[in-house]
This record gives structure tokens, C-alpha cells and sequence, in this order.
């Protein structure tokens, strides 16, 4: 998947909530509750609107404190997993 | 007339039987919760007897819902049993638009309010019934407890669904004190959850369904997780399938 020159953008059609702090979003085809861990939170929070990988890697470096290089592979493994789940859409 | 109303929580279900003797048996047996009205129904339901399906076939046909079921030829209460099965799925995926959720739970009644206790089989439900029978408690449910939100309050209606002991059947509403979830222990005693645990215990608790899907859950389904979350207390209880519990489950 290329996503140099696209963003990214929460499917506006998931189900989610946010508790303490933390994102559930609700798997209406298998009828389960997903609980986001505390980076995928982050994200999920910060792409309400479209932002690009480099974008929300550096928002996750800051919030996490760990170098760009780390937080791109956790971003581009998150985008790979939730866009072919159909919980993203790449625009 | 095979026809007859069937009222829960407020709502009005129309069941046609195309077999008089089977509707006279389920009038019998669900007598507390028939309604006289003709107010237009949640749902119809026609309920065909059909020998040449080996289990109870629903299908859709606009709002119409058809139920297939071969007859029982030595017990109407077996066929009558097949049938509360396949309503319990059509009248929950209906209800759960509407803001309901089955809990796979029992309930007892204290001071006018409902304590619920879920739990998966062997978790205790039916024990505690049973101690709140011999306490002087009433029982609400024995295993399958509805819930909705109404008029600002969480309220816990008995059912007419498939219930260990006939004699729950009444129909009445109660307001919802608190939600416990069933652990087995060497020591009772309670942990009140946090509202993120809260949610995911009263999903995992829920009776889903979907006649169609088979699996449903609604976003209102949800959200009513976290009214409950929000307004009500839930706790872990670790029960020794004693009456200990009881002190501390009634204790503020």
C-alpha cells in the first residue's frame, strides 16, 4: 500500500466511544467490542480529520516520546490492519 | 381466533397460529403477558406449522414474520418450547432497536429495586434466585433479564422467555439498583468496576440476536451499555454459592 500521498481518515461510519481516555469501537459484523491500546487510541483520536502518516508519526513521537522512525512503523502498521478492516479510508 | 397480542415492555407483538390447539396451549402458558389492545403491533408474527422442516424456519416478509415449526406429536409444550426460542430471537432483535438489552442474567427484588446478577452458565444465577426465594426476595428472572432506558431511570422488566421456572412469568417493571457480574469464589465479596469494564461485561453479557443475521448488535445497544455504565452501579461479585452474599450485595 502506498501511502505517501494520501491521508487518512476515520471510516465515519464505525461505531466508537471514548472511556477514561481509552477508544471501544463497536465490530457491528462479528457483534464484539474492540478496545483500542493506548497508541491506537491516539491515533484514532487525532484523525478525525484526514492526516497524513508523517503527521500522526510525529504527533505520536511527541506524545510518546520515541523517535519518528519508531512511531511511522507503529503508524503504518495501523493504517495496513484498520484500512483493510474498513475502519479507515485513505483519501 | 388464533390470533392474539402479546404485550412486553410496552410494545405489542401479534402472533397467528395456524394451529387453534397450539394457540390455546400458548395462551395458557403466556397468559400474564396477552393484551386485549389493537394498537398497531412491533411485529406480526404467523406462526405455520410446517412438519416438513426439521427445526423452526423464521423468515421475513416485509413486516411480516413467518415462523415454520414442525409440530411436536407427543408434547405441544416441546413444540410450544421451539417456538419461545425462535419469538425470544425475533422480539429481541426488535426491542434491541429500540433501545433494549437482554441480559444473560437473573434478578431479584429488594425495596422495589432490582438487583442483577449475570453470569454464563454454572456461574450461579439460578442459586441466587433460589436464595432470594428462601430470603422472602422476589424473583424477577432466572436467567434472561431485560433492561432499557426510560424516563431518565434504567428499568428491568420480567420476560416471558425461556426461564427455569414457569412461575417467574409476571409481568411488572422494576427500576435497576445494580448490576453484578458472577465470579466464582472462595470468599464473597464485591469490586465495584470502572466504566470501561462496565461496558465490556454488559456486552459480553447480552443477549444478541438477529433473525436475519443470526448476530446483531445495534449501536443503541451500546450506547445503553454506557447509560448503564454512567448511571448505575456494577460490581465483580465473588460468590461462594452461599447466602453470604446477600449482606453485601444489599449493602450500600
Amino acid at each position: 500500500m502506498n501511502l505517501k500521498n494520501k491521508k487518512i481518515i476515520r471510516n465515519g461510519q464505525v461505531v466508537f466511544k471514548t472511556i477514561d481516555s481509552k477508544v471501544l469501537i463497536l465490530d457491528q459484523k462479528n457483534s464484539k467490542l474492540r478496545e483500542l491500546n493506548e497508541t491506537a487510541s491516539l491515533i484514532w483520536k487525532y484523525i478525525a480529520k484526514p492526516k497524513s502518516i508523517n503527521e500522526i508519526a510525529q504527533k505520536l513521537a511527541t506524545e510518546f516520546e520515541v523517535t519518528n522512525k519508531d512511531s511511522l512503523t507503529d503508524v503504518i502498521n495501523f493504517v495496513s490492519l484498520y484500512y483493510e478492516q474498513g475502519l479507515v479510508d485513505l483519501v | 381466533m388464533n390470533k392474539i397480542f402479546f404485550s412486553l415492555a410496552g410494545f405489542l407483538f401479534s402472533l397467528d397460529f395456524d394451529d387453534k390447539h397450539l394457540a390455546k396451549e400458548f395462551k395458557q402458558k403466556y397468559q400474564d403477558f396477552l393484551a386485549k389492545s389493537n394498537k398497531i403491533e412491533l411485529l406480526k408474527i404467523k406462526i405455520v406449522i410446517d412438519n416438513s422442516c426439521n427445526y423452526c424456519i423464521p423468515e421475513k416478509n416485509g413486516q411480516l414474520l413467518i415462523l415454520r415449526v414442525p409440530k411436536n406429536k407427543k408434547s405441544l409444550s416441546e413444540t410450544i418450547l421451539e417456538i419461545n426460542w425462535r419469538l425470544k430471537t425475533a422480539i429481541i432483535s426488535e426491542l434491541s432497536k429500540h433501545g433494549f438489552i437482554l441480559l444473560h442474567a437473573s434478578c431479584f427484588i429488594s425495596g422495589n429495586l432490582a438487583y442483577v446478577f449475570c453470569g454464563n452458565s454454572g456461574a450461579g444465577k439460578s442459586t441466587i434466585s433460589q436464595i432470594a426465594q428462601d430470603n422472602n426476595l422476589l424473583k424477577s428472572c432466572d436467567d434472561s433479564v431485560l433492561v432499557n432506558f426510560n424516563d431518565g431511570n434504567l428499568v428491568v422488566y420480567s420476560n416471558p422467555f425461556i426461564e427455569k421456572e414457569k412461575n417467574f412469568y409476571q409481568k411488572n417493571q422494576w427500576k435497576l439498583k445494580s448490576i453484578f457480574f458472577l465470579n466464582q469464589a472462595k470468599i464473597d465479596k464485591k469490586e465495584i468496576l470502572n466504566k470501561l469494564s462496565t461496558i465490556k461485561q454488559i456486552i459480553a453479557n447480552s443477549y444478541l440476536a438477529d433473525y436475519e443475521t443470526g448476530i446483531f448488535m445495534s449501536p443503541t445497544t451500546f450506547d445503553l451499555a454506557e447509560k448503564i455504565a454512567n448511571k448505575t452501579d456494577c460490581y465483580d461479585l465473588f460468590f461462594t454459592k452461599t447466602n453470604k452474599f446477600l449482606k453485601i450485595v444489599l449493602s450500600e
